[in-house]
């Protein structure tokens, strides 16, 4: 199965989480989920996948989903991520290899070092390829009924 | 807190330069032509772009991109 993906129409089956940002001072204060809560009522998407080693990200899609991959192996959810540009298998998850420059995309502190749970291993244990700061997670999710 | 929802072609000059902006506060890399480059280049790929403003100030975006599967 593969997956199409499109630019002009919108309101597909799944929906690509882009790029986001939170103002450090505005964090914590549910403006992601907000945000993405209101993304979901408008368009009504079965599944959500993205690109990160931030567990953040995977916090907020865990809110909204009822399987989050690579956290549960989920076959299908699996495949939809196999499609998604670059995604290659290293291991136990599927990885976008080199997506961000020699000096990764955070300056300072690198979200995989903080675990996806609390008092959990980090996500760069959890998934090693993200030892490599230029390295990004593939996600796929299925959105909760 | 305001919530709007942008195309990339209803981007003004002023909504890139807060998103880039912000995106370099968020990614600690501060403002640069490459970031505001790099901004513009994810505004363009995304369909649609979701703005959280505090008295008019930019405080969170979201981009995204629709896809069909199966």
């Amino acid at each position: 199965m593969r997956s199409q993906w499109y630019g002009a129409a919108f309101g597909g089956k799944a929906l690509e989480l882009a790029g986001r940002v939170v103002h450090p001072e505005y964090q914590e204060q549910g403006i992601a989920t907000t945000m993405l809560d209101n993304l979901l009522l408008t368009t009504q998407p079965e599944f959500l996948t993205t690109y990160t080693r931030n567990p953040r990200i995977l916090r907020m899609m865990n809110h909204v989903s009822s399987e989050l991959y690579p956290l549960v192996d989920d076959e299908e959810l699996r495949s939809l991520a196999t499609t998604m540009n670059y995604a290659e298998p290293r291991g136990n998850a599927l990885y976008h290899i080199n997506r961000y420059d020699e000096n990764g995309l955070f300056v300072g502190v690198d979200p995989a070092s903080y675990p996806f749970e609390k008092d959990g291993i980090s996500l760069k244990q959890q998934f090693e390829e993200l030892i490599n700061v230029r390295n990004a997670l593939v996600v796929a999710a299925r959105v909760r009924r | 807190m305001e919530y709007i929802t942008k195309t990339p072609n209803q981007f003004t000059e002023h909504d890139v330069d807060q998103l880039s902006h912000l995106a370099g506060i968020g990614f600690g890399q501060g403002d640069s032509p490459a970031m505001r480059q790099d901004s513009v280049n994810h505004i363009n790929a995304s369909e649609h772009i979701q703005l959280a403003r505090d008295d008019n100030e930019l405080v969170a975006f979201s981009m995204v991109r629709s896809c069909l599967w199966r």
